[in-house]
């Protein structure tokens, strides 16, 4: 996760402190403790959906599905996450509001120490449900949309869709709950973006997340609508400008990237064009804390089956059940080869990530994409669009103090 | 028999995606054949196409087996979920 207006307009927001280290220099709410060197574990705690979206890399259907791990197995499932130190957990699914004992396992999240967070379609939060999510103790609620009205409802097979998800994020601002967009960037409904965020931050939101297609479930059936490396960097280029605007205009909106560390080259470059080599240092900076793509690091997901993953798109492989060890036990056994890559794999990356100035920004981008279309875990990831320059250029470098140590 | 035995049974379904394979691999002639997860595949083929793109890297020799035809049996103090119990 990329924060576009940390990185370029210094907006001071929670979660810096997981994602830059900069926990210290924030006057928000931060994790500031060893959590930060833990993962934020997504949890499907539900195959079900009451919509049928085109790029739900959850294969989520409309019914339920065998082997939710039941009310009393989730609660053990968060002591373990919350014994092992991990500082987050974002309740998704399937659509989560359609488990009527959410709000217990929020609750118990919050009372265990795990900060509970929230990924849904928005359109079963009514005026009732907010409240008692908020009540719950849930700290943020995130909900997709993907793309104004026509857009949206076709992506997400259900007209009203789009509707019934402003309702539940104005639901949701007037419970008091700090909510933010999800948009998956496709070659559909790019052309929205700007208009969505426009329509959605005159509603009260102020914080953005866009997402990058990844090659997981249902998303790997919609390649043909992925973005082409032009239009990515076009699109990357006006969330970055968007962000700048409404900054300059006063409005301090949160803007993030996710899913495509290509975006962190990217970003240094455009701090480098737009603001000049001091800035551009400290975006490199930042940048390098963030530490590049997460999978199987600083993100984890575990599906509703209790199936650990190394990222919640990367759904058809499992490192193993927490039916059958603890979490933690999972995510530290090395033994694993992939596992073990993955956090080695700069040494293993092959082609121009090989080569690359930004590798330790990007660190290769997204594996699965790799796996998914080069059949190669180590191939560099194709939605790449940084061009041959970028990936020979310098990266800024740390001001030379004049000390030799 | 200790309180420690081999009691709890997990069965519990693991196709979240698919049909579900577990997954074993040996990475040099001298090493043990050891559990490296689960993948998720319709087929054998697939899942062995699956597993084939996530170890040839590394791996020697790979086993699939369905993960519906294995017995999972273990100890009270290492099934930390299954043992939660269900809710009254």
């Amino acid at each position: 996760m990329i924060s576009v207006s940390k990185l370029l307009c210094d907006l001071d927001a929670e979660g810096d402190g997981l994602r830059y280290d900069a926990a210290e220099e924030s006057r928000k709410e931060q994790i500031r403790d060893r959590k930060q060197r833990r993962p934020v574990v997504v949890w499907n705690v539900t195959k079900q959906c009451n919509l049928y979206c085109e790029h739900c890399y959850a294969a989520a259907d409309t019914e339920v599905a065998d082997g939710e791990l039941s009310t009393t197995e989730g609660k053990a499932l968060l002591d373990d996450l919350a014994d092992y130190g991990v500082p987050v957990v974002l309740f998704s699914g399937g659509e989560p509001l359609v488990r009527d004992d959410l709000e217990e396992l929020i609750a118990y999240a919050d009372e265990v120490g795990v900060r509970p967070v929230l990924s849904t379609n928005g359109t079963l939060i009514t005026d009732e449900r907010a409240r008692s999510l908020r009540d719950a103790g849930l700290k943020y609620a995130g909900v997709s949309v993907d793309g104004l009205p026509e857009r949206n409802d076709a992506f997400r097979g259900e007209e009203g869709a789009f509707d019934a998800a402003v309702r539940g994020i104005r639901n949701c601002l007037d419970a008091g709950l700090k909510t933010g967009l999800r948009y998956t960037i496709t070659e559909r409904n790019a052309p929205d973006l700007r208009g969505v965020v426009d329509l959605l931050t005159d509603e009260g939101l102020d914080r953005f997340c866009f997402y990058h297609l990844d090659y997981g479930g249902r998303g790997t059936e919609i390649l043909d609508a992925d973005l082409t490396p032009t239009q990515r960097r076009e699109a990357v280029e006006t969330v970055c400008d968007m962000t700048r605007d409404y900054h300059d205009r006063g409005e301090e909106i949160e803007t993030l990237l996710v899913g495509n560390y290509a975006d962190a080259a990217y970003i240094v470059e455009y701090a480098r064009e737009h603001y000049g080599e001091a800035k551009a240092r400290t975006v490199y900076e930042y940048l390098r804390t963030n530490g590049g793509d997460p999978a199987g690091e600083r993100v984890a997901d575990v599906d509703y089956q209790g199936n650990v993953h190394l990222t919640q798109f990367w759904q058809n492989y499992s490192l193993g059940n927490v039916r059958d060890r603890p979490f933690g036990a999972i995510w530290d056994d090395d033994s694993n080869p992939v596992l073990a890559a993955l956090r080695d794999r700069e040494s293993r990356l092959t082609g121009k990530c090989a080569e690359c100035a930004y590798s330790d920004v990007c660190r290769g981008g997204s594996r699965l994409r790799a796996l998914t279309v080069e059949d190669d875990l180590f191939a560099p990831d194709p939605q790449c669009y940084l061009t041959d320059e970028e990936v020979r250029t310098r990266p800024p470098a740390a001001p030379d103090t004049g000390t030799a140590d | 028999m200790s309180d420690d035995s081999l009691s709890v049974t997990v069965d519990e379904p693991r196709d979240a995606v698919s049909r579900e394979w577990e997954l074993f691999v040996r990475e040099g002639p001298d090493d043990a054949l050891t559990h490296a997860g689960s993948v998720s595949a319709p087929s054998a083929d697939i899942a062995r196409e699956q597993a084939r793109q996530l170890f040839e890297w590394t791996a020697e020799a790979l086993w699939l087996c369905p993960a519906d035809e294995v017995e999972r049996i273990q100890t009270e103090a290492v099934a930390t979920v299954a043992s939660a119990g269900e809710e009254a």
